[in-house]
């Protein structure tokens, strides 16, 4: 009977152990009310209860293996043991206490009378942890719905929304004035090398389905001739990811995409200018003209 | 019992329970099978095989398969075998057996027809159209009726606590099929909910999750406390705690739906309602798990050796390990991570596969020699199946976990500039198709194994010869006085009427306090001015988007998260939903949101990706939907539609077919010259089927745009 209960016991605490991942991940450290740690970290208590009453359980089952090893070795051994075994040590007798299972030899005392279909009742007390267990989680309840509803703490989503939309904010500032040189339409230059493979993956995840994955356009324009709708050259085109073009169906890009992102898809784009691929949509809008070329062409400045 | 009293004579309907085991076994095969060709769908989009077998249309094909056809015939195998045992009497009519039994498979036949064509109600395990529902109401009650008169004439005073299971699993879904299907017809294969948006959503979540507690749950425990102490021939280990679970299930399920609905557009209160029930749900739950496995206290032995008690155990096991995941699954937190993925998914197979099928088996096992007066077939081949059932359940959800936590987390990564990791939702989708891959082995496994269990069963058969009747003999019913003390429960006991009223009770409780608020209160459903119905063209698209089953795989509901409203835009607030009959948030995200897809890409662009999403998203594993740009939209019953909508309070102003079929062209002709201006040339374009989904997609949660509510960033 052990065994067979070890094992499920186990798989229990396997599976809440993932739980407990799972809560721990997504908790971010909040100051606030004992209560709030309590309801937070429910799951890890819960988790760490199981772990621990598996870890015990595997005791046991190690205990009993070992016990019938020695019982196939001396059997006399077992008749002694069997009455001495009982109420030994407080954990043996807290265990006993949680199930209060009327041992099997005993249960006659409370078979029930009647019998369905040939099948028996026996009156074993409820188990006290599953039912304080029951009360235990009733308790949640009313904790639950007093600190979410009515205590000082109450809280709902739009406001959980507005304070995790907080603090990314201020994480994103933190991190960006620790970051030099911020790329914007105003200072972006085209680039060259590893930035051009990269901004080519850029193109094919995200552009390509529309502007096609040679640039030839397909829903949108063709990016490789020289006539533009919004304007050429580096900067304009960094505009037009960043901003987009609603109206015509060409998201803003900028909820997406990094500055650094947009910079080395363009300048890919830049990059692809007059390679004419095959099936290429015809031209649109006005011919280009730089105002300085040399901006245009690469970022001599750049490093990776 | 009295000596004096004369013995009667009477036999029990085997044929009946061998009917309902051949049928549970088939559909059980059939199911399981269109689950793993919807699982190939999802690796390899050319398994979706012409416009009847998409995914979006299989799916709802499988879930009812194994739900309603698998289990549903396994109820009333068990339920037929174990009730006139327990009552000591013939079923009260074999007429009204064989009516139920050809009904049933009727209307399963009648599902297997129409949701491949299409006609959906697009409600969750409700999706079967309304002659349907009608008939699924006629055989529900045919089967109250057989099981209440069988009750009435039995020879037995007390009933056994399976049957207080069988008659709390019969009235709450008869409550849940008939509040959940209150729709009104616009013609045979069409009909328009009642209730629409936050409304529809909290009756369909209350229906939803307890068609699993009522449909999956209390009758499969009420066939646990027949067959598993039968079989284990152990006595129930204790009938207190039998008292306590079942009335405290039976009370406490019900109020656990809006946990399918946390962080949705459903207000606060009542996700909270939905969070704190589903952990106190937690004990009366395991308290069958406790009073079935404690019941083998010392048949460990047997257990080692029988593979009926195999399956019976690891099938109590796996209710036990999904009883508790599902509450904590519940908890807003995790739920945050869970929801919309594939741990949604690996957690109801833990159920289904583990729970339901496995005792399913059991029975099977067990039942089958006796029917047959024989022995079974093959212990080993048993045991084979055991092992295929247990492995094949664990290669199907572990995979699934995993995948479900991986994509979450790729969903809901940023990079330190404030950007989402993975931007494309496509990449966190093609990131998980190996998981889809194993799950498939693990689902191809355990369907094998049922196939082995078929053959098992047939040879089993053959090797006896069925034994149409058992006779038995018993006392009449005499009112003996009770004499095991006076306790409230063996007084209900013996009084079928009342144990039939007090489970209703108990069951409506939590319905009428969750539900009642949400439709008499305005203050939960915050109406925003600039939310219009939908035009008469718009709501044509919505009936394709309901017909090609999108819902499966693309959800509408926008949760206040960052990483959701960075992606989708603004989250979606309970106002927006009002015009909407059914409501179609979703429960899994295959796809991305669609609630703010409108105006986000050009027409073409959509025209594109429905007859070939992949030279729109290459890897994308959306099937195509070409029909809809050859078929013609059928307007037929626009107008008749706008007519049951206005009866429902939507302010349309429509009074005659030639203005409904007027706005229809206007707007219809706009978007083809639109399509036309983007280069996508189609001979009388206007009136394709894609013009009318284009015209929805591209409405859909763009109304509060109007108002400037919604500026992104």
């Amino acid at each position: 009977m052990n065994v067979k209960k070890s094992i499920y016991t186990v798989c229990l605490s396997i599976v809440t152990l993932v739980e407990v991942h799972a809560q721990a991940v997504e908790s971010v450290a909040k100051e606030g009310h004992w209560l709030t740690w309590v309801l937070e970290n429910f799951v890890l208590l819960l988790g760490l209860a199981v772990i621990l009453g598996s870890m015990v359980t595997l005791g046991r089952l190690f205990q009993d293996i070992m016990y019938t090893y020695r019982r196939s070795i001396n059997p006399e051994l077992y008749v002694e043991k069997e009455s001495a075994t009982e109420q030994t040590n407080i954990f043996q007798r807290a265990y006993n206490w949680a199930w209060s299972i009327v041992p099997v030899q005993k249960e006659s005392d409370i078979l029930l009378e009647h019998a369905h279909d040939g099948i028996y009742e026996l009156d074993n007390k409820l188990p006290p942890w599953w039912l304080y267990g029951f009360y235990l989680s009733i308790l949640f309840a009313v904790g639950y719905i007093y600190y979410y509803h009515y205590s000082d703490h109450a809280t709902n989503m739009e406001i959980e929304y507005a304070t995790e939309m907080r603090n990314a904010e201020i994480a994103r500032r933190a991190y960006l004035r620790g970051q030099a040189n911020l790329v914007d339409e105003s200072n972006v230059t085209a680039l060259d090398g590893k930035a051009l493979a990269q901004g080519r993956v850029i193109f094919s995840v995200n552009c390509a389905s529309c502007h096609g994955v040679d640039g030839g356009g397909g829903v949108g324009p063709n990016l490789t001739d020289e006539y533009w709708l919004h304007g050429g050259g580096i900067a304009n085109v960094f505009k037009r990811i960043k901003y987009g073009v609603p109206q015509k169906g060409m998201i803003a890009w900028k909820a997406q995409l990094s500055p650094s992102d947009i910079q080395k898809v363009a300048s890919y784009i830049m990059s692809i200018q007059g390679s004419t691929p095959a099936n290429a949509k015809g031209p649109q809008g006005s011919k280009y003209v730089s105002e300085n070329p040399d901006l245009d062409e690469k970022d001599l400045s750049y490093q990776e | 019992m009295s000596e004096k009293t004369t013995l009667e004579h009477f036999s029990y309907d085997n044929k009946i329970v061998r009917d309902f085991g051949i049928a549970t076994t088939i559909w059980g095969i059939v199911g399981m099978l269109v689950g793993l060709l919807a699982a190939l769908q999802l690796i390899w989009p050319d398994f979706n095989i012409t416009q009847y077998f998409t995914f979006g249309r299989i799916r709802p094909l499988h879930t009812n398969a194994v739900i309603f056809a698998f289990v549903g015939n396994g109820i009333f195998m068990g339920v037929y075998y174990s009730l006139q045992r327990l009552l000591k009497a013939r079923m009260w009519s074999d007429l009204l057996s064989k009516v139920h039994f050809w009904g049933w498979q009727a209307i399963i036949l009648a599902a297997a027809i129409t949701l491949p064509l299409g006609y959906t109600s697009s409600a969750e395990y409700a999706e079967l159209e309304w002659p349907i529902d009608l008939g699924i109401a006629l055989i529900w009650i045919v089967f109250g009726l057989n099981m209440f008169g069988t009750i009435f004439k039995r020879r037995e005073q007390h009933l056994y606590v399976a049957i207080w299971f069988y008659i709390g699993t019969w009235v709450t879904v008869t409550l849940l099929h008939v509040i959940k299907n209150l729709e009104i017809p616009v013609h045979m294969w069409n009909s328009i909910p009642v209730f629409a948006g936050v409304q529809d959503a909290l009756i369909q979540w209350w229906y939803g999750h307890n068609a699993v507690a009522f449909f999956l749950t209390t009758p499969y425990l009420g066939l646990m406390y027949y067959f598993l102490p039968k079989a284990a021939n152990r006595p129930v280990y204790s009938y207190r705690l039998s008292i306590v679970h079942f009335w405290a299930l039976i009370f406490i399920y019900i109020w656990a739906g809006p946990h399918h609905l946390l962080y949705t557009s459903l207000p606060d209160w009542a996700q909270s309602l939905g969070t704190v029930f589903s952990i106190m749900l937690i004990a009366p739950s395991w308290g069958g798990m406790l009073n079935g496995l404690l019941t083998l206290r010392g048949a460990w032995d047997k257990v080692r050796q029988d593979p009926i008690l195999k399956f019976m155990v690891v099938a109590i096991t796996a209710y036990g390990m999904a009883t508790l995941e599902g509450p904590l699954l519940s908890i807003k937190s995790i739920n945050a991570i869970s929801h919309y993925t594939d741990w949604t998914v690996a957690h109801v197979h833990v159920g289904t596969l583990g729970w339901n099928g496995m005792l399913t088996f059991g029975i099977l096992y067990w039942l089958w020699p006796k029917l047959y007066g024989t022995k079974l077939f093959s212990t080993r081949l048993a045991n084979t199946h055991f092992w295929m059932s247990t492995l094949g359940t664990i290669f199907y959800t572990v995979p699934l976990y995993w995948a479900g936590w991986t994509q979450s987390m790729m969903w809901k990564q940023f990079t330190a500039d404030g950007f989402l990791a993975y931007g494309n939702f496509l990449e966190t989708v093609t990131q998980i198709i190996p998981m889809y891959g194993l799950r498939s082995l693990g689902g191809a496994i355990y369907v094998l194994g049922v196939f082995l269990m078929a053959y098992n069963l047939i040879k089993t058969a053959r090797q006896g010869s069925l034994i149409r009747d058992t006779k038995a003999s018993a006392a009449p019913l005499q009112d003996i006085p009770m004499t095991d003390g006076v306790s409230w429960h063996r007084w209900i006991e013996r009084r079928p009427i009342q144990m039939l009223v007090a489970s209703a009770l108990v069951v409506l409780i939590g319905g009428i306090v969750e539900i009642f608020p949400m439709l008499v209160i305005d203050k939960n459903v915050p109406t925003i001015a600039s939310v219009q119905p939908y035009t008469p063209l718009e709501l044509e698209g919505r009936d394709l988007y309901i017909r090609e089953g999108c819902v499966s795989c693309h959800s509408q509901m926008i949760r206040p998260f960052r990483s959701e409203t960075e992606r989708y835009g603004e989250f979606s607030k309970s106002g927006e939903f009002v015009y909407d009959r059914p409501f179609l948030w979703g429960s899994k995200r295959t796809g991305p949101d669609l609630h703010r897809i409108g105006n986000k890409y050009p027409h073409s662009w959509h025209y594109n990706h429905m007859l070939d999403p992949e030279s729109m998203s290459p890897g994308s594993i959306m099937p195509s939907y070409e029909w809809m740009i050859d078929q013609d939209l059928d307007t037929e019953y626009t107008f008749a539609k706008i007519k049951v909508l206005k009866y429902l309070n939507t302010p349309y102003e429509f009074t005659a077919d030639e203005q409904v079929q007027k706005a229809i062209n206007a707007q219809a002709r706009r978007i083809a010259k639109e399509l036309n201006e983007q280069g996508i040339e189609q001979e009388n374009l206007e009136d394709k089927e894609i013009v009318a989904l284009i015209a929805y997609l591209q409405r859909m949660g763009t109304d509060i745009q109007a108002d400037g509510v919604v500026n992104n960033n």
